[in-house]
């Protein structure tokens, strides 16, 4: 061995495991950045999975589910909301 | 004294009262208790009390006594000082009559007709031509009329053409009798002091025409001195007569003049000769002729808008100074943003202490320095590079990046020629100036700035780089800084820094607990990003395959990371990645800090001796550009023998086992590090597209608070809300307005009006 290796430091980005360049249902914000209230994306402004498989921002489904017509369901296909549990 | 009324003869009691009274108007000795009993008497006697005879008595006298007081006066050779003597003892004596008949003073002026209807109440005393009033007011009157009016309508007012031949010989810089002329003027005040317009008297018969004496007196010895002597002397000369008149002012007028009569100077000797003193400002300023520039200063604030065409000349010539700065600097300006920012801070600082020390400190004049230098700093017309808000930030990246000073050394030296004087300048940099303190003068400078998104996209992408590349300086100088960039722009400016710090501090966190968990991983740490907040462009990455004695160390990490949270993708940045690798096959074991890439082609050599580029490419898994640009420090070095000067495709390279150094820690340049142009593009293009997303968004909040609102105002406003972070073009807000309206967010309302749709 020639060549040692001593250290080394490796960035790395971390996203939302969703399908690149996608959109929150709700906002049409990208999953990417945050929610229309947030500024800053990341820890601070989560995605939430459903079961019937829709994403969306965390606080943007809240809000949702917090309009008195939403009947607690999602709003892409008027299934009752339920929380998908982690993978 | 006794009260009683008495029956007394008018005749002789009087005759002893002017007796008396005479007494005191020659202040030969008086009997004052006495005299005072006397008109008392008088004034109560029985049957009928004798006030009104007493009262014009007394006028009788004082008509008499003024007269022959007049003919003493004018037999005076020096008229005024006779008429100021003789007026301040008749005063003093007047002043003691009356006292003398306080009595008398309060029956004539309270009288007792008050049974009388009002039409009937006589205002004079009995058939006379008196006036009620006291004794004073009485004796006032008289020598009005009988000296002062006198004088003035039959001896061609030769009292007050006196005084102003007086003063002129004052002016002229001859003694002249200054008590005397300040009692005459101060008697036409005192003369109509007990009167309903007190100021009348001294307005009409010596303050106008003494203004018209001044107007002539100034009109042409400013023109003479305009025509003979230089604008400095003229100045010197104007700021001497103004003071000179400020105290004749007080020396001889009723306070109520005294800005009447210096306006008159000033139109004379200022605002007459404005132009010249203007014209001649610039010189004053190119030849550092700084006590003129107070002068001019001191005469030109005194007229209205005086002021203002030096200002804007002044502002000119600092906006020039530090136009010339810039094209000193030349197109190398963005290689040595230390040169710019210093340069432009001393000049700012001069223009400070000059406004402090020439100006008075008078805020317009500190406004046009503020605007000259925003035009120095916002201006790119003259010397393209010398981009303030990009300096700036790399001004600050300069001063926070640790051993910057050296680093500059090395690069100035590898480019050869110009590298000398730069050289003297980093290093001296490096060591005397304390980075803080730099970084706080630095923010004058920035305040400046126009588009101050332009300078936040570089500085994210700087900080970005430094800490990334671990290059910081210290995480305190770092924070230092933000929270002036906040104090100035606000939280929103600093937020995604503010991001980027907390990323590494979580960062940090988590290697702790990964290294808890896989204790035999040793010298490897990530930094987990979020990928919003960091100006990075992933896209860069380009291929890489990660040597195999590390791939273990990534995999561990990715189980370990997706463990800990669920729903996060891992991208991880090659490029931007480096590390420490030690070379035992050399007379001394040597130490590289090389970039990942440069690390993944090192490791190669492990077990070969010379690969070809081509094969490296295929090995590493990197773009044959890529694998150039790694190699090309290496072999610069001599780590690295290439066969070919120009790395191409079938270049072999070896490395070279006669390498050896003086230093056992060496430090190989990556080009990740360096600043591309395609980076600084990007960088502007990114500014670009948030500023059309900005003024999108200011555009409708503007519209949804308004509904309607024509094409001008909007404009307007968006400018307003916009100023802060940068300055929006015009057509920039109308294509922003034109997107907006085919998103159906606006519509159009007659020709010029848009309404918001909801």
């Amino acid at each position: 061995m020639k060549v040692k290796v001593n250290a080394w430091t490796v960035p790395a980005f971390w996203s939302w495991d969703v399908e690149n360049e996608d959109v929150c249902g709700i906002c049409q914000v990208a999953y990417d950045a945050c929610c229309p209230t947030c500024t800053v994306p990341g820890d601070g402004c989560p995605l939430i999975w459903g079961e019937c498989s829709h994403v969306f921002h965390m606080h943007c489904l809240i809000k949702w589910l917090n309009a008195p017509n939403s009947q607690e369901q999602c709003p892409m296909d008027r299934t009752p909301w339920r929380t998908a549990a982690a993978q | 004294m006794s009260l009683r009324r008495k029956k007394i003869e008018f005749g002789p009691a009087f005759a002893q009262f002017e007796r008396d009274m005479h007494a005191i108007f020659t202040f030969s000795g008086l009997s004052g208790l006495d005299t005072y009993q006397l008109a008392y008497d008088m004034c109560n006697a029985t049957p009928n009390p004798f006030s009104q005879q007493l009262f014009l008595g007394i006028a009788e006298y004082l008509e008499t006594y003024t007269t022959g007081l007049r003919e003493v006066i004018l037999d005076h050779d020096d008229v005024v000082s006779a008429y100021a003597e003789a007026f301040e003892r008749y005063d003093v004596a007047a002043g003691i009559i009356s006292r003398v008949c306080e009595y008398l003073n309060k029956i004539i002026t309270q009288s007792n007709n008050t049974k009388l209807p009002i039409q009937n109440k006589r205002q004079t005393v009995g058939n006379s031509i008196y006036k009620r009033q006291t004794v004073q007011a009485l004796a006032l009157s008289i020598w009005k009329k009988n000296i002062f009016l006198y004088i003035r309508d039959h001896y061609d007012n030769r009292l007050i053409y006196k005084i102003f031949e007086n003063i002129r010989r004052d002016r002229d810089g001859f003694d002249a009798p200054y008590t005397a002329l300040k009692t005459s003027v101060t008697s036409l005040v005192q003369l109509n002091s007990l009167t309903d317009q007190p100021l009348h008297l001294y307005i009409e018969e010596f303050e106008r025409p003494y203004l018209v004496h001044t107007k002539r007196y100034y009109e042409a010895e400013a023109a003479q001195e305009i025509a003979t002597a230089s604008v400095s002397q003229f100045m010197t000369r104007a700021t001497q007569r103004l003071q000179q008149e400020s105290y004749r002012n007080y020396r001889y007028c009723h306070s109520t003049s005294h800005d009447r009569i210096l306006r008159e100077c000033e139109a004379q000797y200022v605002a007459a000769y404005q132009n010249a003193i203007q014209e001649d400002f610039v010189n004053m300023l190119n030849h550092g002729r700084y006590k003129d520039c107070t002068m001019a200063y001191n005469l030109l604030i005194r007229i209205p808008n005086g002021l203002q065409p030096i200002l804007t000349m002044y502002e000119n010539y600092v906006a020039d100074q530090g136009k010339a700065i810039l094209e000193k600097l030349g197109s190398s300006v963005a290689k040595d943003p230390k040169s710019y920012v210093e340069m432009l801070l001393d000049l700012h600082q001069r223009f400070y202490s000059l406004n402090r020390e020439t100006f008075a400190n008078n805020s317009t004049f500190t406004a046009a320095v503020d605007k000259a230098f925003r035009t120095i700093v916002n201006d790119t017309t003259i010397n393209r590079p010398a981009n303030g808000p990009e300096i700036l930030a790399r001004y600050c990246d300069m001063m926070l990046k640790r051993g910057a000073g050296k680093k500059e050394v090395a690069a100035a030296s590898a480019t050869g020629a110009s590298g000398k004087s730069s050289r003297r300048r980093a290093t001296v940099g490096a060591d005397d100036s304390d980075p803080t303190e730099s970084l706080v003068r630095m923010i004058t400078l920035f305040k400046y700035i126009d588009d101050k998104d332009v300078f936040q996209k570089f500085y994210a992408r700087l900080l970005a780089k430094r800490l990334i590349h671990g290059t910081s300086v210290s995480e305190e100088a770092e924070a230092t800084m933000i929270s002036r960039l906040k104090e100035t722009c606000g939280i929103e400016y600093t937020s995604k820094l503010h991001r980027m710090f907390t990323d590494m501090s979580l960062s940090a966190d988590l290697n702790s607990a990964f290294k808890n968990k896989e204790p035999t991983v040793k010298g490897f740490e990530m930094l987990v990003l979020t990928s919003g907040a960091w100006p990075l462009n992933a896209s860069s990455i380009g291929e890489f395959k990660v040597p195999e004695e590390l791939v273990k160390n990534i995999t561990m990490f990715e189980d370990f990371y997706k463990d800990k949270y669920s729903g996060r993708r891992l991208t991880w940045l090659w490029h931007l990645s480096r590390g420490d690798v030690k070379l035992t096959y050399l007379d001394k074991p040597y130490e590289l800090a090389v970039s990942l890439h440069q690390m993944a082609l090192v490791l190669l050599f492990n077990d070969v001796q010379s690969l070809s580029a081509k094969e490296i490419a295929a090995q590493t898994g990197l773009s044959i550009s890529d694998v150039q640009r790694s190699v090309k420090a290496l072999i610069e070095l001599g780590i690295f023998k290439a066969s070919e000067k120009q790395v191409g495709e079938n270049t072999e390279l070896a490395i070279n086992p006669e390498f050896t150094s003086k230093r056992t820690k060496i430090k190989v340049s990556t080009s990740a590090q360096a600043d591309t142009p395609q980076e600084n593009t990007a960088t502007r293009k990114a500014v670009e597209e948030d500023r059309r997303i900005f003024l999108q968004a200011a555009i409708v909040r503007i519209m949804k608070s308004r509904q309607i609102l024509s094409h001008q105002q909007l404009v307007q406003e968006v400018i307003d809300q916009t100023r802060s972070r940068f300055a929006p073009s015009v057509p920039m807000i109308k294509k922003c307005i034109e997107q907006l309206l085919e998103k159906q967010y606006l519509d159009r309302q007659d020709r010029d009006r848009y309404v918001y749709v909801a």
